[in-house]
């Protein structure tokens, strides 16, 4: 493959400034209970790849399902770049970086392809079991398993060869209970990028969901309104991804003037105590990333220290329109789309609060668990919670349901005004939207926090 | 590929699907020229059936036989339990499904359309970073089984949006509409206009109080409104036991003014297509007529559980609508706005779509409503979140359809304003 793909960037040697070629082979097992149980098992291959070409400031994008359909591929893209770089005319602009030959093997501490289908089905089953006979009022169970082992290969025009293998696993565990007109989900979430282990042993979280499925038929629905909010490990692991990761990403920054203004670094956005970044350093969680989709060495990037913004996830394009530096952000979700800026897993760094401390002072407010599901436009952003707790005179009260908060980003971030020291890390399947790519692995890390004046939705 | 079929073992029953497409695009990003890009992708999934229990393979490998047979093969022992068989040969009606037009379109006549389309809003006001694109696509479809079924179709798409960013401070502004559909669509005046009367009228901002106000919904956001109806509806919800429209065929549910239907073979559409993803003809179906449940959306599995047909709507995950039809009203929305002392009509929102459809309830954060008193729009408001329950609002707090509809490839729906609509805010 090494001498294929090199052989073939000669070509563009001569056409356009730069060139490179992805190619992956990807096996992908899904298994899905729901209802009863088994409903969907899945064997699929995800085999293509795409060429990638820089002229004059335009890119051109080929992609292909058949090898022998690379130089052909090569040559459309090369094309179709310089078409662009003539509407272009500003010159390439690709922020330096180091010229990789490396092959890269993962350490697994189950390689899920060392577990038998049977074994697999065997413990899903049990899963499925155990939420169906946790109580009558379950009525269904919705269990996910996707399993994905990609060997990825990249080279360039540079000189960069990379040959990664990578593996994805996001799992699901969901327990429907109904009664009457009323149902109510609760669920349960794994992923891993090292390890099958990562579902194994979840019984006693399993039957917490479960508990909170049957008790959350008799729950109310929140009131709406606007409250001091504690926010657990998950919940702040979707506010930070959905509130700030994204209005960090480089490639929406540079092409905004106005936004560039409003996100300059060194502009304070929250109190000292607030530290975020993103990385793929995380091997067990799903963003963890060597290389990036550019060939760049994925790396810790802060983007907000000590509450003052400090940096941004960026391609070698939006590094260089920039003038900062590649943070190994630039993702693809597969071979038929170019890669643009994304985050890993986002993290917020650990404080010093306890949970005591921070609910104590608390006359009316919420604790929001577990994250649905989340979205933003930049400024304000919308996420979901499993569900939640009244909080009433510093003390946990009862359990609400349908727990919706919604924010304007720059506010909510000034109004964090405590942190926790009891980071976890939140892995589940679905992942992360934009564009068209979606859903793309993505993890968070983050432990308890308190957020003033957060508004959430729900009845009057 | 059929081969492939033929090859299977005595007593398995098997179905090909195989696609092949390919696509052009040209982007705009930052009100300038970004890339050309193109597509060729070629799928194909063999289900299987074996001992009552189906799996299924895929392959975006062109020519890769023996890799589908046996990835299928290996995991068929442990795969869903169906009482079903793969349907035998069908009539299916030939829907109008290919412009050729679409497929002899230029390269530079797409990004003279594109860059025609970013002048407009431009040149409306240069501070907007301006985003449109236009995509041409063809696609090929073949499905066969060891029933008998033997059915192909081809399909073109042409696709064109424009949006903008307005950043002013804090303050970010993000509107844009989009056209798609099989066929050359003609539409481009009336999106430019629509965009920028849309900026228009978003670019003042208002203060607004919490409360309970009426609210005009937009077309685009119907489907967020209507999406407890279609999962309770939906075959497999009614099959798992989770729907609360589970044995409610022939009861009154809502409005009497409601009625919704789901189409797969309207002509030249996105969502249409002669057979479904198993081989059952599509067709109209309604769903809810004047309040009334009329029919389940179902596929062979769940109309098998049911006790009744597919009605067409097969797809890998389970049944699933084609296009979604809200029937409209007969006042305009211009006339029930006007009847509207304080309220608000929302274009565009966030995290509606989250949540448990099966509740009822939805919510989700205003990112573009405009502020009407007096029955005008005065401004835009801002940190603004809605809450309402379908089944609730729907049934006892609808104001009024519209007479206009908008079609958007998997729907048609008017504007919807429903009264007793919870507005949270700080």
């Amino acid at each position: 493959m090494k001498q294929l793909l090199q052989e073939t960037l000669q070509l563009a040697s001569d056409l356009v400034d730069y060139c490179e070629i992805r190619f992956e082979d990807s096996q992908v097992l899904s298994i899905r209970f729901q209802g009863k149980g088994l409903d969907r098992i899945n064997k699929d291959v995800l085999y293509g790849g795409n060429v990638r070409a820089l002229s004059q400031g335009g890119w051109g994008f080929s992609s292909f399902t058949d090898l022998t359909d690379l130089k052909e591929s090569l040559l459309a893209a090369c094309e179709q770049a310089r078409f662009a770089g003539s509407k272009k005319q500003e010159g390439s602009k690709l922020a330096p970086v180091p010229i990789i030959d490396e092959e890269v093997q993962p350490v697994y501490t189950l390689d899920p392809r060392a577990v038998s289908l049977d074994e697999k089905v065997r413990i899903l089953t049990h899963y499925n079991d155990l939420i169906l006979g946790y109580d009558p009022a379950i009525t269904a169970v919705h269990i996910v398993y996707i399993e994905k082992v990609t060997d990825l290969y990249f080279a360039n025009s540079e000189g960069t060869y990379i040959k990664q293998e990578k593996l994805d696993i996001g799992a699901n565990f969901g327990a429907t209970a109904r009664r009457d007109e009323i149902t109510t989900q609760q669920y349960v979430g794994r992923g891993s990028s090292n390890g099958f282990d990562c579902i194994l042993g979840i019984d006693e979280n399993l039957k917490e969901a479960c508990q909170l499925a049957v008790d959350s038929l008799d729950a109310p629905q929140m009131q709406a309104g606007v409250y001091t909010t504690i926010c657990d490990p998950a919940m702040a692991g979707l506010f930070v991804h959905e509130a700030f990761g994204h209005l960090s990403e480089g490639d929406d920054i540079h092409r905004n003037p106005e936004l560039a203004k409003t996100m300059t670094l060194g502009r304070r956005l929250g109190r000292d105590i607030l530290t975020i970044y993103d990385t793929g350093e995380y091997a067990q969680g799903r963003g963890h990333l060597v290389y990036d989709d550019e060939g760049v060495a994925s790396e810790r990037t802060y983007l907000i220290k000590d509450g003052v913004l400090v940096g941004r996830l960026h391609s070698r394009e939006s590094a260089a329109i920039m003038g900062e530096k590649p943070t190994g952000s630039a993702r693809a979700i597969t071979y038929q789309f170019p890669p643009i800026c994304r985050m890993r897993s986002t993290c917020i760094g650990a404080g010093t609060s306890t949970f005591a401390e921070m609910i104590k002072d608390i006359k009316l407010g919420v604790y929001a668990v577990g994250g649905l599901g989340g979205e933003t436009n930049g400024e304000m952003f919308t996420f979901v919670a499993s569900h939640g707790y009244m909080i009433r005179d510093g003390k946990l009260a009862e359990l609400v349901k349908d727990v919706k908060l919604m924010g304007n980003v720059f506010t909510t971030l000034a109004n964090i005004d405590m942190i926790g020291n009891d980071p976890q890390a939140d892995d589940s399947a679905g992942g992360c939207g934009k564009g068209q790519q979606s859903p793309l692995a993505t993890g968070a890390v983050s432990p308890h926090i308190r957020i003033q004046n957060v508004i959430i939705g729900g009845a009057k | 590929m059929t081969s492939l079929l033929q090859s299977l073992p005595a007593g398995v029953q098997g179905e090909l699907l195989t696609s092949k497409s390919s696509s052009l695009s040209v982007t705009y990003t930052d009100s300038q020229f970004e890339d050309i890009k193109n597509n060729q992708s070629f799928n194909a999934t063999l289900r299987v059936i074996q001992d009552g229990k189906m799996a299924i393979a895929s392959s975006s490998k062109p020519d890769d036989e023996q890799t589908l047979l046996k990835n299928a093969l290996a995991i068929v022992k442990f795969g869903t339990e169906v009482k079903h068989e793969f349907p035998g040969p069908a009539d299916y009606a030939e829907i109008e499904l290919v412009d050729e037009a679409v497929t002899q379109v230029e390269l530079n006549t797409m990004v003279d359309l594109a860059e025609d389309l970013v002048s407009a809003l431009v040149n409306y006001d240069s501070r907007i970073q301006v985003m449109a694109g236009v995509t041409r696509e063809a696609e090929t479809v073949s499905l066969a089984n060891t029933a008998g079924f033997s059915g192909a179709y081809r399909k073109t798409g042409w696709s064109y949006y424009l949006s903008g960013q307005l950043v002013q401070g804090d303050d970010m502004l993000w509107l844009g509409e989009w056209v798609t559909g099989a066929s050359l669509r003609d539409n481009y005046a009336a999106l430019k206009q629509d965009v920028i009367h849309r900026f228009e009228r978003a670019k003042t901002i208002v203060p607004f109080q919490a409360g309970v106000y009426p609210v005009i919904f937009a077309p685009a956001q119907v489907g967020y409104l209507l999406e407890p109806f279609l999962a309770s509806l939906n075959g497999k919800a009614i099959m798992r036991d989770i729907s609360p429209w589970k044995g409610k065929r022939g009861a009154q549910l809502l409005d009497e003014r409601i009625t919704i239907i789901d189409d797969g073979t309207l002509p030249f559409c996105a969502s249409s297509i002669p057979f479904d993803r198993e081989g059952t003809p599509t067709r109209r179906n309604v769903l809810i007529e004047q309040g009334v449940l009329k029919q389940e959306i179902l596929d062979l599995q769940s109309g098998e559980a049911l006790g009744r047909a597919s009605t067409g709507n097969g797809t890998l995950t389970g049944p699933e609508p084609h296009h979604v039809i809200l029937s409209p009203g007969t006042a305009s929305v211009a006339d029930t706005r006007k009847s509207i002392d304080r309220g608000l009509i929302i274009f565009d929102s966030m995290g509606a779509w989250a949540g448990n459809p099966y509740s009822g309830n939805v919510s989700g954060t205003i990112s573009l409503g405009l502020l009407i008193e007096n029955g005008e729009v005065v401004g835009r408001v801002k940190d603004c979140m809605f809450s309402i329950n379908a089944f609730k609002h729907f049934k006892d707090h609808l104001i009024a359809t519209s007479s206009e509809t908008k079609e958007d490839g998997s729907s048609t729906y008017p504007y919807v304003t429903l009264d007793e609509v919870v507005i949270s805010t700080q």
